[in-house]
C-alpha cells in the first residue's frame, strides 16, 4: 500500500499530464484546422469568412501605430484582438502575424495592429512592397504559456504551489474566513450607509467572495450585475489596502471590469491607482480617459509600500497576468471564468494567493477546436463549483418578466428573477405600420416565435434573412437606435446577407446594428434582439448538433435582450436526432422554446 | 413469424430506426421477415452476446418474467400488469402494450412513491453491451416510461440503463418528452402510411417524404446505418439501379426530397441541373454549387487533379497507419496495424496489433513511438479519426504528453490532401475503400457489414473461441492497410 504523499503525488502526476495534453491537443487541433484552410485557395477562404483579399497599404497612423488599408470588401468575421496573417495569400504560414484594430465599413478601411513580439519594420516593408495583399486567419500559439504554466504549478515549488495542488484537485475544499466575512459585513454596512445597499444574493456574493479561503465563486446569470458587484469586491479591498488584481481570458472583460472599478474609485473619492497591464498601444488612450493608468508589465505598477492604507487595482488578460509570479497580489478575481478553461486558469493562479471566480457556466464556454477531454471540466468555474457550491445572483436587471421567464426555468432551476425596475419594461415604439409586424414588435408579447415552414436549408435562409431585415428595419425606423438592436444567427454567412439586405434598404452611411454570431454579443444586452436560427435541416443538424443545440449558446441568445425577443425558425429542425443522450436533451429545450413563447406563423408572408 | 411486423404498431426499436433510416420502419410493415438480408456472422455473434448479456444480468437480479405465447403481447401486457400489481421487486422484458404502442424493457424495478399500484411504482431500464449510453437507447427507454406511467398512474422520474461493464447510468426521464413526443408522431405516420397502403414507387420506395409532417413517406437513402441493415439487400440494388440521389457524397434527406420534388431525381439529373438557374426560381440553395459537380464527377468517374498534391517529402519513407475505435467502448482503439513504405508509397510487412486491453494498448503506442523514434517520418493516415484514436492510444500507454504530441505531429491525412488537390472525386462517400477503388478505377464497393471491423472486434473479445474473429481481424487491417498504400501509391506518383 503506497504512503497518501505518494498516492497525491500521483494523482498530482495524472492532473499535470491531463492538463498538458489538453493544451498540446488544443494545440495541435488548432494547427490542423489552420492547415486544412490555408490548402483553400483564396476565393475559397474569403468566401468562408476567413480571409479578405484586395487589401491596398492606405498608410501607418503614429497616433496609435496601427497600418490602415483599403478594403473594399469585409466579409469575414475577425473582430479587434483577432490574430491573423497579411500576405500575398499563397503561403499563409509563412505571412506575417498582425492583429485586427478595426474596421470601417463606411470608408472601407481596415486597420491592423502590430502584435506583441510581431516586427513592424517587416509589415511596412510588405505593405509598401506588395500592390495588393490578403489577410487571413491566423491564430495565437499560447501553448509554451499554458505549458509552463502547468509545470510550475505542478513542480514541487513553493507551500503555495502546493496549495494549489490540493485545491485544484479537490483534496482541500474552501472553507469560511470568519475574519472575512466579519470585513465583509462591515463594507456592506458602510456600502448601504452610502447608499448602495445589495441585494440579498449580491450581498450573499460578496461575503462569500470576500469571506471564503482560498476561493470563492459567484455564479451570475445575464443581467445580474456580475462585473459591477466583482467592482465594488475590488475597489473595497483596495481601499483596505490589498494589492488585487483583476484577470479574464480576453481584453474585453478585463478592460469592462476595470472601467467599472474605476468609476466607484472615482465616485469614492479617488486616490487609489487603477492600472492596466499590458494594453495595447490603441488602447491606451480611452483607458487614461476613464482614469485608467497603463502599465507594461510588473516592474512598472505603482505598488504600495508595506502597510500602506490605499491598495492597487490592476487588471491583466491572463497571459498577462502569467507574468506576476510569487503571489505578489493579495486577491485575484477572475471575470467571465466559465469562458476560462482549467490550463488556461493557471496562468493566474500565482499571481496570488486568495481568488474569487465570477462567471456563468450556463453561458459560452471557452472556444475550443479539438475534442474536449471528457475528464476535463470545460472550464475553471464549471471545475470548482464541483468543490464549492456558488452564490447564484438571482435577479436579472436587464430582462422584463416575460423573456426571464424561460431562461430562468431551462438554466437556473426557475431561481432568476426580475428585478423590480426592469421586470415592467415594455418596447415602446410608435406602431403606425403593417399590422403583421405590429403584432410582432408591438410591446406584447415580449418574446415571440416567428416561424417560417421552409426545409433544407442549412447556414443560409433567404427567407429567414428577409424576414429578420422586415423586422430590423422597421425597429429603425420607428426610432430604435441601432446600437440598441442586435440580429443573431449562429451561422456567419447568414449575418452577411442580412447585414447586406438591411443595408441595402437603409439610407447610405447609416449605421447599422451588430449583426453577428452570438460570441460577439455575450455580456451585451440591446432593447430588441433578433435570432434568426436558418437551419432547417435535420440530416445537416446531426452533424452539428452540438454546436446548434448547445444550450448554453441559446442561453446567451435569448437574454440579451431587455424588452423584446424575437426568435425566427423553421420547426422542421426539431425533427433532428443527435447521436448522444446530451444532444438529445439539448434538441427537447429546442422544442420547449417552440412550445412555450407565443408564436405566429409567417410562412404565408415569406412563401 | 414470417409475416411482416403488424403495420399499424409502433415499436420501441422503430425510434432507433427513426433516427437511423426511417425507411427501415416501413420495410418492416410492408416486407415479410423472410426477405430480410441476416446478420453476418461477426454481427450475430454481437447479437448474442447482447442477449446473454441481458440474461446474465436479469439472472442476478431474480426477477420475474412474463410468460405469454410469442407475439401475443396482450397477453403479455396482462401478466406484467399482473406481477407490477403484486408488487414484485422488478420485472424481466416486462410487456408495455395498449393496443398500438408496445415497448418490451429488458428490467423494470420497484422504487418508493406511491402509483396506482401501491406506495410505490417501477421505473424502466434496459441492458446494453456498450459502456456508454447512445440517444437512440435512451429514447427508447423513455418510451417505455410513457407506456409505464400509463399503466401505473404515474410517469416515473427516472430510467436506467445498466452497460456492458455493469455500470448503471440512471437519467430523468421529463428531459425527453418533447423529443419522444415529436419522434412517437413521426413514427405513427410512417405505419399509419404502411397500414392505409400509402403510395410509394416500388419495393424499396423512391417518392418523396421521411417525416410526419410530410405524411410518414421514407425513401432509401445511402447512409452509413445501410451497412449493418436487415433490408441492404433490397435498397442497396435498387439505389444502384436508379442512380439515387442519396449516392451523391453531401446529400441530406430533405435536400433529396425537394430535389425529387422539383424533378431532379437521380445523379444524372442532378449533375446536369444548373444551380444558377435553381436559385433564380427561389428555391432553397441546397449547396447546389457543390452537390452538382460531385454528381458529375461521378457521372464521370474521373479523377481530376485541379491543383498540386502537397505531401510531405520522403527522405526515410513513411508509415502507413490505420487505427480503429472498439465499437462499444469509444474511448478505446481496438485496431492498431501499421507498415513501412517507401518513397513510391510500396508498403512493406504490415503489423496488425489486436488491442484487447489497457496493456496491449499500452505496447502498441510503445511500439509506434519507438518505430518513428528510430526514424522519424510521416504517419499517412486516411479521414479525421487517427489524431483522436492516436491520442488514446498514447494516453492508454501514459506517453508523456510533450512525446504524445510529438507522436501526433506526423499524422499526414491523405484523404485532405487528395481532397484538396481534386476537390472531386467518384466516390459515393470520402471512405478509403471507396477512394481506394475510384484511384483504381475499380467498381466502387458497396456497403458491407462483413467489413466492419467494429462487428469483428466485438465478436472477437466477446466470443469464448476468438481464434477465428482475430483471424478475420487481421486479414482486415492488411487489407485497410493495402488500400492506405494503393491511394498512397497512386498519390505520391503524381
Amino acid at each position: 500500500m503506497s504512503a497518501p504523499g505518494a498516492r497525491e503525488a500521483g494523482d498530482d502526476r495524472a492532473w499535470r499530464d491531463r492538463l498538458l495534453r489538453a493544451v498540446l491537443r488544443e494545440r495541435a487541433a488548432s494547427r490542423r484546422e489552420l492547415d486544412e484552410l490555408y490548402c483553400l485557395p483564396v476565393a475559397a477562404r474569403v468566401e468562408a469568412g476567413h480571409a479578405i483579399d484586395g487589401l491596398v497599404f492606405a498608410g501607418w497612423e503614429p497616433a496609435t501605430g496601427h497600418f490602415s488599408f483599403h478594403a473594399p470588401a469585409n466579409g469575414s468575421g475577425f473582430r479587434p484582438g483577432d490574430r491573423l496573417r497579411l500576405g500575398r495569400g499563397d503561403d499563409p504560414w509563412g505571412a506575417l502575424e498582425v492583429e485586427w484594430a478595426d474596421y470601417d465599413p463606411a470608408a472601407a478601411r481596415l486597420t491592423l495592429a502590430v502584435p506583441w513580439g510581431g516586427d513592424r519594420d517587416a509589415l511596412e516593408r510588405l505593405a509598401r512592397r506588395e500592390s495588393q495583399l490578403v489577410l487571413d486567419r491566423g491564430d495565437a500559439d499560447l501553448s509554451d504559456a499554458l505549458t509552463g504554466a502547468i509545470q510550475r504549478v505542478y513542480a514541487d515549488g513553493t507551500p503555495h504551489e502546493r496549495a494549489l495542488r490540493e485545491w485544484l484537485a479537490g483534496r482541500a475544499r474552501p472553507v469560511a474566513d470568519p475574519a472575512g466575512e466579519a470585513a465583509a459585513r462591515d463594507s456592506l454596512a458602510r456600502l448601504g450607509a452610502r447608499g448602495l445597499a445589495l441585494r440579498p444574493a449580491q450581498a450573499d456574493a460578496y461575503v462569500a467572495a470576500w469571506g471564503t479561503l482560498p476561493y470563492g465563486l459567484v455564479q451570475g446569470p445575464p443581467g445580474t450585475g456580475k462585473t459591477w458587484l466583482l467592482a465594488l469586491l475590488l475597489a473595497a479591498w483596495a481601499f483596505r489596502g490589498e494589492r488585487v488584481l483583476v484577470t479574464a481570458f480576453t481584453h474585453r472583460a478585463v478592460d469592462n471590469a476595470l472601467q467599472h472599478a474605476a468609476a466607484l474609485v472615482r465616485g469614492a473619492g479617488g486616490g487609489l491607482p487603477v492600472v492596466r497591464v499590458g494594453a495595447r498601444a490603441d488602447q491606451h488612450t480611452e483607458l487614461e480617459r476613464l482614469g485608467i493608468r497603463t502599465a507594461r508589465g510588473p516592474a512598472q505598477l505603482p505598488w504600495p509600500a508595506p502597510g500602506a492604507r490605499r491598495g492597487l487595482i490592476a487588471g491583466a488578460t491572463l497571459f498577462g497576468a502569467a507574468r506576476f509570479d510569487g503571489a505578489p497580489f493579495d486577491r485575484v478575481a477572475f471575470d467571465e471564468a466559465a469562458q476560462v478553461a482549467v490550463p488556461q486558469a493557471l496562468l493566474g493562479l500565482s499571481a496570488g494567493r486568495r481568488f474569487a471566480f465570477f462567471g456563468d457556466d450556463r453561458q459560452l464556454g471557452p472556444v475550443t477546436a479539438g475534442e474536449p477531454d471528457p475528464g476535463l471540466a470545460p472550464s475553471i468555474f464549471a471545475h470548482l463549483r464541483a468543490f464549492a457550491a456558488p452564490v447564484l445572483l438571482d435577479e436579472t436587471f436587464r430582462m422584463n418578466d416575460a423573456l426571464t421567464l424561460f431562461p430562468s426555468t431551462q438554466f437556473y432551476g426557475g431561481r432568476l428573477l426580475p428585478a423590480r425596475e426592469a421586470r415592467d419594461r415594455r418596447l415602446a415604439l410608435p406602431t403606425p405600420g403593417d399590422p403583421e409586424l405590429d403584432a410582432v414588435l408591438g410591446p406584447e408579447p415580449p418574446a415571440i416565435l416567428v416561424t417560417l415552414d421552409h426545409e433544407g436549408y442549412q447556414r443560409h435562409c433567404p427567407r429567414e434573412v428577409r424576414a429578420a431585415a422586415d423586422l430590423a428595419e422597421d425597429l429603425l425606423r420607428r426610432g430604435l437606435p441601432p446600437h440598441e438592436l442586435a440580429v443573431v444567427s449562429p451561422f456567419r454567412v447568414q449575418n452577411r446577407e442580412i447585414e447586406r439586405e438591411l443595408r441595402r434598404r437603409l439610407p447610405p452611411g447609416a449605421a447599422l446594428p451588430v449583426i453577428d454570431t452570438v460570441e460577439r454579443i455575450q455580456g451585451q444586452e440591446r432593447e430588441a434582439v433578433i435570432v434568426s436560427l436558418t437551419c432547417s435541416d435535420p440530416d445537416a443538424l446531426r452533424r452539428d448538433a452540438s454546436f446548434f443545440f448547445s444550450a448554453n449558446r441559446l442561453n446567451v441568445s435569448l437574454t440579451r435582450a431587455r424588452t423584446k425577443l424575437v426568435v425566427i425558425g423553421s420547426p422542421r429542425l426539431l425533427a433532428t436526432y443527435p447521436r448522444t443522450h446530451a444532444g438529445l436533451v439539448q434538441v427537447d429545450l429546442f422544442h420547449r422554446l417552440f412550445q412555450e413563447l407565443p408564436r405566429v406563423d409567417w410562412s404565408a408572408r415569406y412563401a | 413469424m414470417s409475416g411482416p411486423v403488424p403495420a399499424a404498431r409502433v415499436r420501441a426499436t422503430d425510434l432507433y430506426d427513426l433516427a437511423v433510416c426511417p425507411h427501415r420502419i416501413a420495410l418492416d410493415r410492408r416486407l415479410p421477415r423472410e426477405a430480410r438480408t441476416p446478420p453476418a456472422p461477426a454481427t450475430a455473434q454481437l447479437l448474442a452476446y447482447g442477449l446473454a448479456l441481458e440474461a446474465e444480468v436479469a439472472a442476478a437480479l431474480g426477477y420475474p418474467q412474463p410468460e405469454h405465447p410469442p407475439g401475443d403481447f396482450a397477453e403479455g401486457a396482462r401478466q406484467t400488469r399482473a406481477l407490477l400489481e403484486s408488487g414484485v421487486p422488478g420485472v424481466y422484458q416486462a410487456v408495455l402494450y395498449d393496443g398500438r404502442h408496445l415497448a418490451v424493457p429488458d428490467l423494470l424495478r420497484r422504487v418508493d412513491g406511491a402509483s396506482r399500484l401501491g406506495a410505490f411504482h417501477y421505473e424502466p431500464g434496459d441492458v446494453k453491451a456498450g459502456l456508454s449510453p447512445r440517444a437512440d437507447q435512451v429514447l427508447q427507454v423513455v418510451y417505455a416510461g410513457r407506456l409505464l406511467g400509463e399503466l401505473q398512474g404515474r410517469d416515473p422520474d427516472h430510467g436506467f440503463l445498466v452497460l456492458g461493464d455493469r455500470r448503471e447510468e440512471r437519467f430523468p426521464l421529463g428531459e425527453l418528452r418533447h423529443v419522444l413526443a415529436s419522434a412517437v408522431a413521426q413514427v405513427e405516420a410512417i405505419v399509419e402510411r404502411g397500414a392505409t397502403g400509402g403510395a410509394e414507387g416500388g419495393a424499396a420506395g423512391s417518392s418523396a417524404g421521411g417525416t410526419a409532417a410530410d405524411g410518414g413517406e421514407t425513401f432509401p437513402f445511402l447512409g452509413p446505418g445501410c451497412a449493418g441493415c436487415r433490408w441492404r439487400g433490397t435498397c442497396v440494388p435498387d439505389l444502384l439501379a436508379r442512380q439515387d440521389l442519396s449516392l451523391v457524397d453531401g446529400m441530406t434527406r430533405t435536400r433529396r426530397r425537394l430535389l425529387v420534388r422539383h424533378g431532379v431525381d437521380s445523379v444524372p439529373a442532378l449533375a446536369a441541373l444548373d444551380p444558377a438557374a435553381w436559385r433564380a426560381a427561389g428555391r432553397p440553395p441546397l449547396g447546389l454549387d457543390l452537390l452538382t459537380r460531385q454528381a458529375a464527377a461521378l457521372l464521370e468517374r474521373r479523377v481530376a487533379l485541379t491543383r498540386p498534391l502537397e505531401l510531405p517529402a520522403l527522405p526515410a519513407g513513411a508509415l502507413l497507419l490505420h487505427l480503429e475505435r472498439d465499437p462499444l467502448d469509444a474511448d478505446a482503439v481496438a485496431l492498431a496495424a501499421w507498415a513501412p513504405c517507401d518513397a513510391r508509397g510500396a508498403a512493406g510487412p504490415a503489423a496488425v496489433r489486436i488491442l484487447r486491453d489497457a496493456a496491449d494498448r499500452a505496447a502498441a503506442a510503445v511500439e509506434l513511438a519507438a518505430l518513428l523514434d528510430a526514424a522519424p517520418r510521416p504517419l499517412f493516415h486516411f479521414g479525421g479519426a487517427a489524431p483522436g484514436a492516436l491520442d488514446a492510444l498514447a494516453e492508454a500507454a501514459g506517453l508523456d504528453p510533450r512525446r504524445q504530441a510529438g507522436l501526433a505531429a506526423h499524422l499526414c491525412d491523405l484523404a485532405a490532401a487528395l481532397r484538396r488537390a481534386a476537390s472531386f472525386l467518384p466516390v459515393w462517400r470520402y471512405e478509403l475503400e471507396q477512394v481506394d477503388a475510384a484511384l483504381g478505377g475499380a467498381p466502387l464497393p458497396g456497403p458491407d457489414e462483413a467489413d466492419e471491423p467494429a462487428f469483428l472486434y466485438a465478436a472477437f473479445l466477446r466470443d469464448g473461441v476468438p481464434g477465428a474473429w482475430g483471424d478475420a481481424l487481421r486479414e482486415l487491417g492488411e487489407r485497410r492497410l493495402a488500400r492506405l498504400a494503393r491511394v498512397a501509391s497512386w498519390m505520391l506518383a503524381r
